[in-house]
């Protein structure tokens, strides 16, 4: 019997071709099936001939990473965890070979597969998260280290990363992004808002048009398909080195405290107006004021995406899902006269002059849920704790003067801390407040105000 | 010469020495110095039962989850490479039969099974080809680069590459189509 006609072979390389970058569909399938049953070895050997190639070109896709991490293996940086080579005198050629071999494999096998491997050297940690924020790329938690090569795509919401460098970058979405050597920053799309220490100078976030190095300051970073990238100052300056098509500088650029530009590298127009920036720089004020003065959230512990005026905190409004979230309140609310503010150990009096800022960790896990853990972690300011309220009166009498313009607060008596059940403690340095909350069944809300002094703005 | 050669005696006495700066359990490293020399020939035999390479790229890090979850089932002794061929192969056929579970269609247990086999038989073709491939490569041009780097690596969608440089996406798909067909040329005129 003769075999069933298959498809021409341009028809089964177009469905070859189809598969290998858009993805499958019934019709190549049917045909690569076609063609694999009607002419057998010629058709698989041509599949085989393909997928060689598609392997070989993502092979040299991570070839600049391999090598980076190769180098640096055999360089010997004290950072790797890999085996490290020992002097050439007590290894023959071979095994030097051989372990070269595997530490660039290492490194391969390591981008596929997650822990126990240990994959390119740290650069920082994530220090917020938004509640809810929607990761594309493997989620984050709190504390994690973000490691070089890796790629992050945030869909919603807002991530906090601080760079070992002293760099501390809001990733704002819908983002993506690569950590670079160094702890830079390759924006391929979205917003970054970065805040750097004297020590972070240098720091560098690239897109494919311009590289933004910071000279010291804050600055806002946005790239998007339609408009180019454009870049804001809010403080100090930066350099904007521009590049055309083929990656080559053709103007550098100093931007000074509110001084805006945008490039487009594909109609090579330069505009300081900085078109279409206005609604970035809206969402960078939102993601600001939802993390507000926190510079580190641990545990389970995460900052709203966004705090919006009339903000309803009743019982059973806004579920936490066994974390604790921390709003930043009013800020800058100077003190007319002498406050005394009541906590379980007992009234703390903040003197007349004094100007504060406020937040508020609350914990809503649904009533009559068994709860599974959670609620404990810690939150840093930027400034010294000054008072942490935590009964229910003492709640109540502060919500007007310092708590979300128009929110809704509840009035249920166990809705403050409860001494036998919820601990809490402020560091020696009065930057920190550890807290470990245990709603119960019957008591489903927990929330503490914690006065810090204002900071600077 | 390999460490996988050595004996397993010695392989584990180089290990340990080199767990003193690594931390690395035995067994990880173990495991790793047996893996690394079928890698890429893991990744190629993948790439050709799955074809499609953001799936391949699931499909491989599955198998090196699974190799890695299922180590203590290896016997030592036996040979590694097949076993994890073994694990790729059913890897891969899981792919499948997900497609076929959910769209309703897949290729076919007899065509991964004719792939499979015909993969098998052809290494020593394949390692010269591979060679070839390899020098091909380095003719491709440095823009070329970053788009295969952009897709395969940083995983961007074609579309957003599209959009960003104010092309089309077929235009995007045509390149990397192009390219592949020049690599594919390439090693034919070296192999004859």
């Amino acid at each position: 019997m003769n075999p069933p006609e298959g498809p021409t072979a341009d028809a089964f390389d177009a469905a070859l071709a189809r598969a290998t970058d858009f993805g499958w569909d019934v019709r190549t399938v049917e045909t690569v099936n076609a063609a694999v049953s009607a002419e057998g070895t010629a058709a698989t050997l041509r599949l085989l001939e393909a997928a060689e190639v598609s392997s070989a070109l993502v092979r040299s896709a991570r070839e600049a990473t391999i090598e980076s991490r190769l180098s640096r293996l055999l360089d010997g940086e004290p950072s790797t965890s890999h085996a490290t080579p020992r002097p050439a005198s007590v290894l023959s050629a071979g095994r030097v070979a051989a372990i070269a071999l595997l530490a660039a494999c290492v490194s391969a096998v390591a981008l596929f597969v997650a822990s126990p491997f240990s994959r390119g050297p740290a650069v920082g940690h994530w220090v917020a998260i938004a509640e809810g924020a929607h990761w594309a790329t493997k989620a984050a938690e709190i504390g994690d280290i973000v490691r070089v090569g890796e790629f992050v795509r945030i869909d919603s919401g807002f991530a906090t990363v601080r760079l070992g460098t002293g760099v501390t970058a809001d990733l704002i979405a819908p983002v993506r992004v690569r950590f670079d050597r160094g702890g830079d920053i390759r924006l391929f799309r979205g917003s970054i808002a970065a805040e750097v220490d004297e020590s972070g100078h240098g720091f560098t976030v690239r897109t494919d048009d311009t590289d933004v190095v910071d000279l010291g300051t804050k600055f806002v970073i946005h790239k998007d398909a339609a408009n180019g990238t454009s870049v804001s100052v809010q403080k100090g300056r930066v350099e904007a080195r521009l590049k055309d098509n083929d990656g080559q500088i053709v103007r550098v650029i100093e931007l000074l405290a509110d001084q805006q530009l945008r490039f487009d590298v594909a109609d090579a127009t330069l505009d300081e107006s900085a078109f279409g920036l206005a609604e970035v720089l809206d969402r960078f004020r939102i993601v600001r004021k939802a993390r507000g003065g926190v510079t580190r959230f641990s545990g389970a512990v995460s900052p709203l995406s966004e705090v919006a005026d009339g903000l309803d905190l009743q019982e059973g409004a806004l579920r936490t899902d066994g974390r604790v979230v921390v709003i930043p309140e009013r800020t800058g609310i100077e003190l007319a006269e002498a406050l005394s503010v009541e906590t379980a150990a007992g009234p703390v009096t903040l003197p007349a002059g004094t100007v504060v800022d406020s937040y508020l960790a609350h914990f809503d896990m649904a009533k009559g849920a068994v709860f599974a853990g959670g609620g404990k972690g810690a939150i840093s300011f930027e400034t010294q704790v000054l008072a942490v309220i935590d009964t229910a009166t003492g709640l109540a009498a502060t919500d007007r003067p310092f708590g979300v313009p128009a929110a809704l607060f509840s009035d249920v008596g166990y809705r403050g801390l409860e001494p036998d059940q919820d601990t809490f403690s402020v560091t020696s340095d009065r930057n920190s407040v550890t807290f470990d909350m245990a709603a119960t069944p019957a008591a489903s809300l927990d929330q503490f105000r914690v006065l810090v002094r204002a900071a600077p703005r | 010469m390999s460490l996988l050669y050595l004996p397993l005696g010695n392989v584990v006495k180089e290990l340990q020495i080199a767990n003193e700066k690594s931390g690395r359990s035995r067994r990880q490293e173990l495991f790793l110095q047996l893996l690394v020399p079928v890698y890429e020939e893991l990744e190629g035999y993948v790439h050709a039962l799955v074809v499609n390479v953001a799936d391949a790229d699931d499909v491989l890090q599955e198998t090196c989850v699974t190799l890695w979850s299922k180590f203590e089932e290896f016997e030592f002794g036996t040979s590694f490479r097949k076993w994890s061929m073994a694990v790729a192969y059913n890897c891969a056929r899981g792919y499948w039969r997900d497609k076929g579970r959910n769209r309703g269609w897949a290729l076919t247990d007899q065509v991964l099974s004719k792939v499979g086999h015909i993969y098998e038989a052809s290494v020593e073709i394949r390692e010269i080809r591979q060679r070839l491939l390899d020098e091909c490569l380095q003719q491709v041009s440095s823009s070329d680069r970053e788009i295969v780097r952009q897709v395969y690596h940083d995983e961007v969608p074609p579309a957003e590459i599209a959009a960003e440089r104010r092309v089309s996406v077929n235009a995007i798909y045509s390149r990397l189509t192009r390219l592949r067909q020049n690599l594919a040329r390439c090693v034919k005129r070296k192999m004859s």
